[in-house]
Formats: C-alpha cells, structure tokens, sequence
C-alpha cells in the first residue's frame, strides 16, 4: 500500500513537471508553442474484484487452500517522450515516430480461506513504448516492459520479468485494419510465446468490432459525444512471485514460489467522457476459464519456456465488477480523420497487463453544434463577416 | 475486501481533485470536429486522398491556431485598450500585420502540397467548404443573437 502512495506520488510530481500544471497562472506572456507530441500524458487506476468460489480440495495444495477471490488494483501511466514528424514525398507525407514512456503497479490480493497468511503481491514494471506511423498504412508497434514482481513483505521473493510485443498494423481503409505480430506475455498465469493475430471492422470512432488476440473481442458502439460502450472478453491475469510460507510446496525447500492466474473475463463496458482531462469506464460480467495454478522455482529452473505447475485448477465462474479512472494531461496535435493515428491511439490504449484503459483521444463524430458564441469561433471567422 | 474500500476512496479523492481542475470539452473541440465533419462531406475525399490530406490539414490548422493564439497573448491580452498608448498601439498593429503575413504564408505553403495529394478541383471545394463552414457558424451566432 505504501508503495502504491510512492509509486502515486511521484506519478503525479513528474507529470505536474511534465505538463507545466504547476505553472498555471504564472506566465501568459510568452508566445504559444506548438504542440510537441501526439499522444497525451495518461494516469489510470483500475480496480478488478471477482466473487469468492470453492476450490475443488482434491488435492493437497487445493484441499489447503479450500477458496479463491482475488482483488486487483492498477496504478499505470504512459508519457510521451518523444515524438518526430517527418515529411516525405514532395513534403506532403507525414510519418511519425512516438517514444512513451509506460509504467504501472499491479497489487493482487488472493485470498485463500484455508491459508491465514495474507499475501499482497504485486507488480512494478517500467517501460517503454515506440510506434512508428509511416504516413501511408502501415504501423510499427514496440513494447518493452520489463517489470519486477514481489510478495509484498518478503523481499526474497522479488524476481525480475520481461515482457514485449511487437506489432505490424495495417489501416487498409477506414472501415478495416489487420495486426500481426508476437507477444511474450505473462497474462495467462505463466510465461508464453503467443503470436498476435487481430482484426477490425468498422470505423474507429464510430461502432466497430475487433478481434485482438490473444487481447480481446470487442464490438463498441459510441453514444453520442460522451458514452462509449462495448461489450468485449479479454484475458485477464498474471505471473506473480508467492512467499511459500504456508508450504504449499514441500519438495527443494523452496522459499519462494510463482503464483499464476488468469480468467477471461466478458461482459458491458461504459466509458463516459465527460471532459478533456477525465475520463472513467464502469465494466461488469461473469469470469469464465478461471484458472490458478503454482509453479516450483527450482523445478523451473532450466525451463525457459512456460512453467510447469506443481499445482493448477480450474474453478467456477464468478462475478466481476471492474472500474477504472483515467487523466490525460498536456496539449496535442490533432488528429481528426487521421486513421493510421486512430489505430496507433487504440494501440497506445493497452498495455502488458491488458487493462484496457480508455486513455484514447479518437475524437468524436458531431453532427450539430448549438449556441455558438462568436469567443468560441473567434479563430474561425474575422469580424468583418458580420456585415 | 477493506482494503478495496480503502483504494476506492483514493480513487475517489483523486476525481475530486481533478474534477475540480479539469475543464469540460471544450465547444472550440466541438467546432474543429464539426468543421472536419463539413468538409468530409462536402469534398467527398477517396480513401488514398483522405489518408494523405488529412494529416496535412490537420498541421495546417494547428499553425494556423498557434499564430493566432500567440497573437492574442502578445498582442491582444496584455494590452488595455481604455487607456492605449502609442507604443501598445504599435504593438497591437505589427503583431496583427504579422499575423496576417504568417496565415498567407501558411496557406500558400500548404495549398501547395494539398495540390500535390487531391485534384485541383477538391482543392477548390475545399476551400469552397470553409466557407460555407464560416457562414454557417455566423448564422447559428446570428440566429443565437436573435432569439435572445
């Protein structure tokens, strides 16, 4: 808990830095710069709970541990940090390349009734994002997101990961865009190689349907200006180091071992976009395919690719309630009907822990805008043409 | 389950907070979206033509928006016009003279390159479309002006 305060303070020191929010009112006299990058600074907390469901007790470590519910709660942000534009063809062609900055912490609380020990793991990781938009259809997408995972109190369980994905993305048309790629990701509970093979049909800012896997399958639908919702089913889960304090392994003394996780989780998603710096999401549905399971570390030692669990289980389905808040901060360049851009932006609104967190600045479709003022416009028009 | 609670009311606070700092979208978003909206429809762009302008119009604008904002901090905030001075006045009738030098640049630059993406004809419906756009916003003023 205490490091999640850390972690939130200095989040919020480096983008006030970051975005200037600190020198608000203290210098109006200097001229306008432009805007540097395309992407906004984002600060999201997602909170994830399931229901409490019996574990089979068919075995020994199941018997011990009798019931399961876990309780999740993300701290993330993405900056960018870097961003060139440069120009092609007779200068008309405008591709781009944007570094951000990413991180998050992960705290997952699995409780066990038959364990008293409680055990707070978490999940800390830094990284960095490039996407390269080239201006006629193609994106090139890079994550690296290295990150360390702790029982929270027993520091001899902090072991350091890796994960990645790289992305090819195509914008064919409005309407179609395909992605290929590959993925080392942790969120099926264990440490896989999957490819990344998605689809989308239908505009970006306006109802479409998206086969990402192995993220997610969403059909969104857009309701006016300020509502977004879905329906989707995604993943959801991790690789997390577990104290094994309880002896839940009994063979090579193994003080430390890896606690794996992951459910799929489907149901109804509002976003509500009620201003620029503020976005939230409000999910719920059933969790299917729960899977837990733990891994030896000394068994696993040599094994380089997914671990072998002393222990798994598939348990029932539960409940989730799922809800997210999310700030964007700093000023961009527009985007309007820039679709490879919208594709980099829905790119940009995962990340390795696939919460999708509705950071996207696709804007929206309007048909009529009322009561305008001539301060509202006042770039738009000169005041002769009043007369 | 306590301490869900306890990151709930984090979460909470922080809404507050920002809540209070942030500004609703603003109308000006709306109006660029609309603007985009108009045009789309009014030029009836092919999909190479869209992914090639758009991007294009987009830069052009935000100069455009950038000179004009620094025009109004430099020259239009910071000086009272009840009690204007020579050297304000001044002041006030170069930086527009500026401006007004730096948006020709702008549009001849980047009409340049819109020819080279769109046929000349899309072209002139563009620019055809923004004015149109304009006399629509002065007419919405007007009949808002009318009815109050």
């Amino acid at each position: 808990m205490s490091r999640a305060l850390l972690i939130g303070c200095l989040l919020c020191s480096f983008v006030c830095v970051h975005t200037k929010l600190l020198a608000f009112g203290r210098d109006s006299l200097k001229t306008v710069k432009p805007a540097r990058h395309y992407f906004k600074t984002t600060i999201y907390t997602d909170f994830y709970g399931t229901g409490n469901r019996d574990l089979s007790r068919k075995t020994f470590v199941s018997d011990k541990l009798k019931t399961y519910r876990s309780n999740q709660f993300t701290l993330g942000f993405n900056a960018p940090v870097f961003t060139q534009d440069f120009y092609r063809k007779d200068s008309t062609r405008i591709s781009n390349l944007h570094v951000l900055l990413t991180g998050s912490y992960v705290a997952l609380a699995p409780e066990f009734e038959g364990i008293k020990t409680t055990h707070r793991l978490s999940k800390t990781s830094v990284g960095l994002r490039a996407i390269y938009n080239t201006g006629r259809k193609s994106i090139f997408y890079v994550e690296l997101t290295p990150f360390s995972t702790q029982d929270n109190g027993y520091h001899y369980t902090q072991k350091y990961r890796f994960a990645t994905t790289v992305l090819y993305n195509c914008t064919v048309n409005p309407y179609f865009s395909f992605r290929l790629g590959f993925t080392r990701s942790f969120m099926f509970g264990n440490r896989n190689r999957l490819p990344y093979i998605g689809i989308r049909v239908g505009r970006m800012d306006g109802v479409n349907f998206s086969v990402q896997f192995p993220r997610s399958i969403t059909f969104n639908v857009p309701i006016g200006r300020y509502v977004k919702t879905s329906l989707y089913t995604k993943p959801l889960g991790g690789l997390y180091s577990f104290a094994n304090v309880d002896s839940l392994y009994y063979l090579n003394n193994d003080r430390s071992i890896n606690f794996g996780r992951y459910e799929f989780i489907g149901g109804a998603r509002v976003d509500v976009f009620p201003m620029n710096l503020f976005n939230f999401y409000v999910s719920a549905g059933i969790t299917t395919q729960n899977y837990i399971g733990f891994y030896s570390e000394t068994f696993n030692r040599r094994n380089k690719g997914s671990l072998a669990p002393f222990y798994k289980e598939k348990i029932d389905n539960s409940v989730y309630v799922n809800f997210g808040l999310v700030f964007k901060f700093g000023r961009v360049k527009s985007i309007y009907n820039n679709y490879n851009l919208y594709d980099a932006q829905d790119l940009n609104n995962k990340d390795a822990d696939n919460i999708s967190n509705g950071n996207s600045q696709i804007p929206a479709r309007y048909k009529k805008v009322k009561n305008i003022k001539p301060s509202d416009v006042q770039d738009l028009i000169d005041t002769q043409d009043f007369y | 389950m306590k301490r869900s609670f306890t990151y709930l009311l984090i979460a909470l606070c922080c809404l507050t907070v920002f809540s209070a700092l942030a500004q609703p979208v603003s109308k000006r978003d709306k109006i660029d979206a609309l603007r985009v909206t108009f045009i789309n429809e009014k030029v009836n762009f092919t999909a190479a033509e869209s992914q090639a302008f758009w991007p294009l119009y987009n830069e052009y604008n935000d100069k455009i928006e950038q000179a004009r904002k620094s025009f109004r901090q430099q020259c239009v905030k910071n000086i009272d016009f009840t009690t204007l001075s020579d050297k304000d006045a001044e002041t006030y009738l170069n930086g527009e003279l500026s401006l007004k030098q730096k948006e020709y640049e702008l549009y001849k630059d980047y009409f340049e390159k819109f020819k080279k993406v769109l046929p000349i004809k899309k072209v002139a419906l563009l620019r055809r479309a923004e004015e149109e756009f304009r006399k629509e916003l002065i007419r919405n003023i007007k009949a808002n002006a009318t009815e109050q």
